[in-house]
C-alpha cells in the first residue's frame, strides 16, 4: 500500500471511529432529556416526597447533595496550594499552553477536581 | 502562623489517610488469620455457607476492567486524533464540549441508562441476559472516554506547530506526520490521559453493580466469557456490607477484599508511575 493510500484509509477509519464514538454520546444525552424532562416541574424540585415516594418531589435529596458538596469543599479547600498566581488543589497543576488544570499526581481522589476547576 | 496552619492541615491529611489504612488492616486481617488461606481460593463465593472464594470476584473485576480498557483506549485515542487533526474547527468546537458534558454525567446515571437501555439491546443480540461483563465494560468505557479524548486532544494541541510543518515540508503525508511525529511528541500527555481515564473506571462500583448481573461465577473460558453475568469486588463490598453482622467472618472477609483492592490499585499506580517516569512536573511537560 502506498503512503497516499494509507493516508486515505487512515482518514476513513479515524472518521468512522470518531462518528461511532460520538453517536452514543449524543444518544445518552438525548435519552436522559427525552425521558426525564417531562417529569421536572416546580413541585418536583421544591416539595419533599409524599405517599411513600410516589408523589411530591426531591427537595430533600437536592439539599442533601448541596450540603454534602459544601462539606467536601470545606474539607478539600485546606489542601489548596499557590501556583502560577492562583490557588489550586494539591496534586493539580496549571498548564499555561493549553490554559487548563491537570491532575499531576496519581491520586484518583482528586480527578473529580479537574472538572471543577477546568476552563 | 499561616505556615503553621498549612503544616497542620497537611499533617492532618496524612494522619487521616494513615488511620483509614490502619482501620482497613485492623478489620480485614482477621479474615486471613482466622481460617486457612485456601478458603480464598475456593471457586465459589457463598458467604452464607462459609465459602469465601475470592477468585470469581477477582476474575469478574479483571474481565470488566480489561474489557473497558480494550474498548476505551483505541476508541479514545482515535477520536482524539480525529478531533485534533482531521475535524474542521466548527465541528471540534461542537464535539469537544459535548464529549466533556459526558464526563459530567454522574456514574450512577450512566449505570441506570445501561440497565434500562443497553441491557435489553445486549440481550436481543443473543446473550442469555443483558446484564453481562460486556455491558459493564461498555458503560465503564464510556465513563473513561471523555477523559481520554479530552486530555489526549489537549496533548496533541500542545505539540508545537513547527513539528507538523517540518514533517509536512519534507513530503510526509498527514497520516505519517501524525503517526511518526505528533503522537510520539505527545506521548507523555497521552499516557496521563489513559491513566486518568482508566483511573475513573477502575474503582467504579455503582454503575458496574447495576449492569453486570452480580452473579459470582467464574465465566467459562472462550469467546462467550464477556457475555455472562459476573460480580466485581467493589460491587460485592457495596452489596453485602449493609447486611453483614459486624465482627463476623463475612464482615472481615469484605474488608479483606478491600485490602486486595488497595494492593491492586497500589500496584497499578506504581506501574503507571514507572511507565511515565520522572517527577510529576516533568511528566506534564508536554502539556
Amino acid at each position: 500500500m502506498s503512503r497516499q493510500q494509507t493516508q486515505k484509509v487512515a482518514t476513513i477509519v479515524i472518521t468512522t471511529v470518531a462518528t461511532l464514538v460520538v453517536i452514543p454520546v449524543l444518544l445518552i444525552i438525548l435519552t436522559i432529556f427525552y425521558n426525564g424532562l417531562s417529569a421536572i416541574s416546580w413541585e418536583f424540585l421544591t416539595q419533599p416526597p409524599r405517599n411513600g415516594m410516589t408523589e411530591g418531589g426531591i427537595m430533600p435529596a437536592i439539599l442533601g447533595t448541596i450540603l454534602l458538596t459544601l462539606g467536601t469543599a470545606v474539607a478539600a479547600i485546606k489542601q489548596f496550594h499557590f501556583h502560577f498566581n492562583r490557588w489550586i488543589p494539591t496534586g493539580i497543576q496549571y498548564f499555561p499552553r493549553v490554559n487548563r488544570f491537570y491532575v499531576t499526581h496519581d491520586h484518583s481522589f482528586f480527578i473529580s477536581c479537574r472538572w471543577l476547576v477546568a476552563d | 502562623m499561616i505556615e503553621g496552619l498549612i503544616l497542620a492541615s497537611g499533617v492532618s491529611v496524612i494522619i487521616i489517610i494513615t488511620l483509614i489504612f490502619l482501620f482497613l488492616l485492623k478489620e480485614g486481617l482477621p479474615a486471613f488469620t482466622s481460617q486457612p488461606i485456601s478458603t480464598f481460593f475456593n471457586p465459589r463465593w457463598y458467604p452464607i455457607e462459609e465459602m469465601y472464594g475470592l477468585l470469581p470476584l477477582l476474575v469478574g473485576s479483571l474481565l470488566v476492567t480489561l474489557g473497558a480498557v480494550v474498548i476505551a483506549v483505541p476508541l479514545g485515542l482515535t477520536t482524539a486524533v480525529y478531533l485534533g487533526e482531521f475535524a474542521p474547527d466548527w465541528l471540534r468546537e461542537i464535539l469537544k464540549p459535548l464529549i466533556e458534558v459526558l464526563a459530567g454525567i454522574p456514574s450512577i446515571v450512566l449505570g441506570f441508562l445501561g440497565w434500562v437501555a443497553l441491557a435489553p439491546i445486549i440481550q436481543n443480540m443473543g446473550a442469555p441476559t443483558g446484564l453481562t461483563a460486556f455491558t459493564g465494560s461498555l458503560i465503564l468505557a464510556y465513563m473513561a472516554l471523555p477523559t481520554i479524548i479530552s486530555i489526549t486532544e489537549d496533548a496533541l494541541y500542545a505539540v508545537p506547530k513547527e513539528y507538523r510543518d517540518g514533517s509536512l515540508a519534507i513530503g510526509a503525508t498527514q497520516w505519517q506526520t501524525i503517526w511518526r511525529v505528533v503522537l510520539p511528541a505527545a506521548r507523555s500527555g497521552i499516557v496521563i490521559a489513559i491513566m486518568l481515564g482508566v483511573g475513573r473506571a477502575i474503582g467504579e462500583t455503582m454503575a458496574v453493580m447495576l449492569v453486570t448481573g452480580n452473579a459470582a461465577n467464574i465465566p467459562e473460558l472462550g469467546l462467550g466469557m464477556m457475555f455472562q453475568p459476573i460480580r466485581t469486588m467493589t460491587a460485592t463490598i457495596a452489596a453485602e456490607m449493609g447486611e453483614v453482622a459486624q465482627g463476623s467472618t463475612h464482615y472481615s472477609v469484605l474488608f479483606a477484599i478491600g485490602i486486595v483492592l488497595f494492593i491492586i490499585t497500589f500496584l497499578v499506580n506504581t506501574l503507571a508511575t514507572r511507565l511515565v517516569g520522572g517527577r510529576p512536573q516533568q511528566r506534564g511537560a508536554q502539556l
